[in-house]
């Protein structure tokens, strides 16, 4: 503990660089309340904002299942958890997991699989109820079910005396409307993400990814590109089984909304689900190429808040302490981006966005049991820390790690296993003064 | 991990949790136009005092709430809850609600002299929505302008350059704003009226109100012509913009109804209750809504600077919606005819008159203005109700004929001015 108060009372010295503050490079906004997430970047071109309004109303507006009048948003379901994606990532941020066995999930779903490996390596879909549970379904097709979340709390005490309670999910099902689920489901509960600084993230070259590897023991997910055909490197999802935003977005609007697109044209009902597939067929594809592209391009244009009190002294105190305990190996501070394909401006920038976007063995804790393209049951992805401490502020009940079970940093840190684990006694270890400085500095991010 | 894996699949395989179904005993279908923040608002609070219904929304606005509810069996639908201003008048009108009962006691049914529902009890208001600007100010101080205090100030030229204003056609907040204009100021000065602002203003197309109010917060422009909420919301934010309301407004209500072939009757009572008591209009004041409540005792737990339509000057002009809602499809097609498919010539030549003004040629820009300004259809003609219906689908060949014979009279009014000026 000593040698660790030394090494970051050496870091210390060191003050903050100019560049610090601005999370996402020239994509940063200073925007601190509650729009921190959902302002466009400065930097994105005028040429482009038109596109980055028409796919804000994408993202805010919900769907209708057809028939309805209003074309230009016709399609909703069969099968659906919401009507809208910003329903799942209130205001551009994080979901949150429901506080009781009577709440539904609102901003948080179930991920379902057999074992085995499916197309391309994937997972292999539930024959009945496919790779996630929609709960809800359009007027005469029956919702596939209620996830329903219980948890079970310990406590745990932290030199100095402070209670930190930890609570762990149990996942069961109510009402399965097309039989029981199986003995060899899989299952994993995912609250949804934020949604910003995904364009910079999508830009890092993926060489500086590998090196990374090579450096923290962590695991590049290789995923199947749909539009191109063709295995590449993970970058995004909880276990970054998706490999560019556009295969996210277009992912996402068919398993979460059964909208269907140019790149996804298949309505997400299975074989057991009759009415699903008998449902009345809107216009196809239902998100046409243009609400993609516009929905693209508003994710590649939100900006990234800028870092809150970067000189403060607790705030440069918990910074080092950050190092220092290890979780900079995995959280890495500071990335380059490359040239992205298809938004020039996103290239050439120094962000800051505390992710690797490798796989870690996160322990037994936290692990699923659930495979996903090479990810195993264990790993996941380093999730990004940027616009961490305003994230209570936008959605007061966003919670953090894969099932929302952390409802602070301190908690998210406690539950880290695997290669997570000795960071994590660093931090038990750590005087009540630098918990409180590494807290601080979590909120500055 | 293993034991806990295998303890959660056995819970799955049953398809029951062991502690009971966990599923609500009833359920309520509303329809809705309301945005997502809004609806899981109200969803979240109605499940905390309604645990044993679920609620589920359809979503849809006006027209496609009036298809749904024209079906047979009613699409299922127990709710209509909507700023839906046609469509609630005219669906009681065809008997498609049954009555409230006591939930909508104690609800305003008037604001000013202006009635909010049909006083048959069948729908009630459940919040209003005032016109007004979205204002920078300090947007406007850096440019030395004052803060309009009415929609005649924006037509002045020192707001050239300054002013969004929403077309009609294509943004669902403006056709019973620019009746506002219409019928506080009569028909033809309304029209002149929106002229001479259009000239002053960017014309906003698509985005709505969200879009308008972030062009004012990237400071692009430092006035827009809006409806309150979406100020008053991004304003909670921490955007830069703040919401004047002009010495002359309307307030329109938004409404709820129980339909009347409701499959889940009482659990629409106690939706419709929920949103009408005291717990459910306090709730319009939260940041995410920030519309107007119709349950005056709310107003009792508002914040000092909260706007309060029952009270004061602002509620003595009696808006008629119903004489707008019957015009609605021929007022926006002659808005884009009249005014959008000559935006810039509208600009180019109220610049042209402005000079002549300054220059003393008082009579020749006096005529010229009358010319420009002149709107090429009558108030009459406009509330024809079979000329609305053929406007309704502008895709109809007759529609575009009928567009294109306004367009093209307003753009000989342009070449009539042109001249004038020219002489």
């Amino acid at each position: 503990m000593r040698r660790l108060l030394l090494a970051a009372g050496l870091l210390l010295t060191a003050p903050a660089g100019a560049g610090e503050a601005l999370s996402g490079g020239t994509f940063t906004v200073f925007e601190g309340g509650r729009a921190a997430f959902t302002t466009m970047a400065p930097a994105l071109p005028e040429s482009l904002q038109r596109d980055f309004a028409h796919g804000r109303t994408v993202f805010n507006r919900p769907w209708l299942a057809a028939p309805a009048q209003d074309e230009r948003f016709i399609g909703l379901g069969p099968l659906f958890n919401r009507l809208s994606c910003v329903a799942c990532h209130p205001r551009n941020g994080g979901g949150f997991a429901p506080a009781t066995a009577a709440e539904p999930m609102r901003t948080m779903l179930v991920r379902l699989s057999v074992a085995g490996e499916g197309e391309h390596g994937g997972v292999r879909p539930h024959p009945a109820y496919g790779d996630q549970l929609n709960e809800e379904g359009i007027p005469g097709v029956p919702g596939e079910g209620r996830a329903v979340i219980r948890w079970r709390e310990r406590r745990e005490v932290l030199p100095g005396g402070e209670v930190v309670r930890l609570r762990r999910p149990q996942i069961s099902f109510a009402g399965l409307a097309y039989g029981p689920m199986g003995r060899d489901t899989l299952i994993s509960p995912r609250i949804a993400p934020p949604v910003f600084g995904l364009g910079l993230l999508a830009a890092v070259p993926e060489d500086d990814i590998l090196d990374i590897a090579a450096e923290n023991g962590g695991r590049p997910n290789r995923v199947w590109d749909a539009g191109n055909g063709r295995t590449v490197l993970g970058r995004f999802g909880w276990k970054a089984n998706q490999p560019s935003v556009h295969q996210q977005l277009a992912g996402a609007m068919l398993g979460d909304i059964g909208i269907t697109s140019p790149l996804f044209a298949g309505q997400n009902c299975t074989a057991a689900q009759a009415a699903c597939r008998a449902a009345f067929p809107a216009p196809q594809p239902e998100l046409t190429a243009g609400q993609l592209l516009a929905l693209e391009t508003y994710h590649l244009g939100l900006g990234v808040p800028a870092r809150r009190g970067v000189d403060d002294p607790s705030v440069r105190r918990g910074e080092a302490v950050f190092v220092v305990a290890g979780c900079a190996s995995c959280h890495r501070p500071t990335l380059k981006t490359g040239p992205h394909p298809s938004l020039e401006e996103l290239g050439g920038q120094v962000i800051h966005p505390y992710t690797d976007l490798l796989l870690h063995d996160m322990g037994p804790e936290l692990a699923d049991g659930r495979p996903d393209f090479l990810a195993t049951g264990r790993e996941w992805r380093t999730p990004p820390l940027w616009g961490l401490g305003l994230r209570r502020l936008v959605e007061p009940r966003a919670g953090l790690l894969h099932d929302g079970r952390a409802r602070t940093p301190l908690e998210a840190i406690l539950w880290h296993g695997g290669a997570g684990k000795d960071a994590a006694a660093a931090v038990r270890r750590l005087s009540r003064d630098d918990r409180r400085a590494l807290l601080r500095f979590l909120d500055s991010l | 991990m293993k034991a806990l894996l295998c303890a959660t699949l056995a819970l799955a395989l049953g398809g029951l949790a062991p502690w009971g179904t966990a599923l609500a005993a009833d359920t309520v279908r509303v329809f809705t136009s309301y945005p997502q923040e809004m609806m899981d608002r109200y969803e979240q609070a109605f499940a905390k005092a309604n645990p044993d219904i679920k609620l589920d929304f359809q979503w849809g606005h006006g027209g496609d709430a009036m298809a749904t509810l024209r079906q047979p069996d009613q699409g299922g639908v127990d709710v209509l809850w909507s700023p839906a201003l046609k469509a609630f008048p005219a669906l009681a009108r065809e008997g498609a609600f049954r009555p409230l009962g006591d939930g909508a006691k104690g609800i305003a049914t008037k604001v000013g002299g202006m009635p909010l529902t049909d006083g048959k009890g069948t729908y009630a208001a459940f919040e209003l929505a005032g016109y007004g600007f979205a204002v920078r100010p300090d947007y406007l101080a850096g440019h030395g302008l004052p803060v309009p205090r009415d929609w005649s100030d924006l037509a002045r030229p020192a707001y050239a350059g300054h002013v969004i204003l929403p077309v009609p056609s294509s943004t669902g907040f403006a056709p019973p704003m620019i009746e506002v204009i219409l019928q506080h100021h009569g028909w033809d000065k309304g029209w002149a009226l929106l002229a001479e602002i259009a000239a002053n203003a960017e014309l906003l197309d698509s985005g709505g109100g969200v879009a308008m109010v972030n062009e004012l917060a990237e400071g692009t422009k430092g006035i827009g012509m809006i409806i309150d909420f979406f100020v008053r919301s991004a304003k909670a934010d921490g955007k830069p913009v703040t919401f004047v309301y002009p010495e002359i407004t309307a307030y329109v209500p938004a409404h709820v109804a129980i339909t009347a072939k409701a499959p889940h009757a009482k659990a629409a009572e106690a939706f419709v209750r929920f949103v009408l008591s005291d717990q459910g209009q306090v709730l319009l004041m939260t940041p995410e809504v920030m519309r107007l409540p119709v349950r005056p005792s709310a107003y009792a737990k508002a914040p000092a600077d909260f706007p309060r339509p029952f009270e004061g000057k602002a509620a003595a002009f009696v808006f008629d919606p119903a004489k707008g809602n019957a015009r609605q499809f021929a007022m926006t097609a002659l808005f884009d005819a009249f005014i959008t498919s000559r935006h810039a010539q509208l600009r180019d030549t109220f610049a042209l008159i402005r000079k002549a003004e300054a220059a003393g040629d008082k009579a020749r820009a006096e005529t010229a203005r009358q010319l420009l300004t002149s709107v090429p259809v009558s108030e009459a003609e406009c509330g024809n109700p079979t000329l609305n219906a053929t406007l309704e689908n502008m895709d109809f060949e007759g529609a575009k004929a009928v567009k294109a014979g306004w367009t093209k009279a307003a753009a000989a009014g342009t070449a009539q001015t042109l001249a004038v000026l020219a002489k």
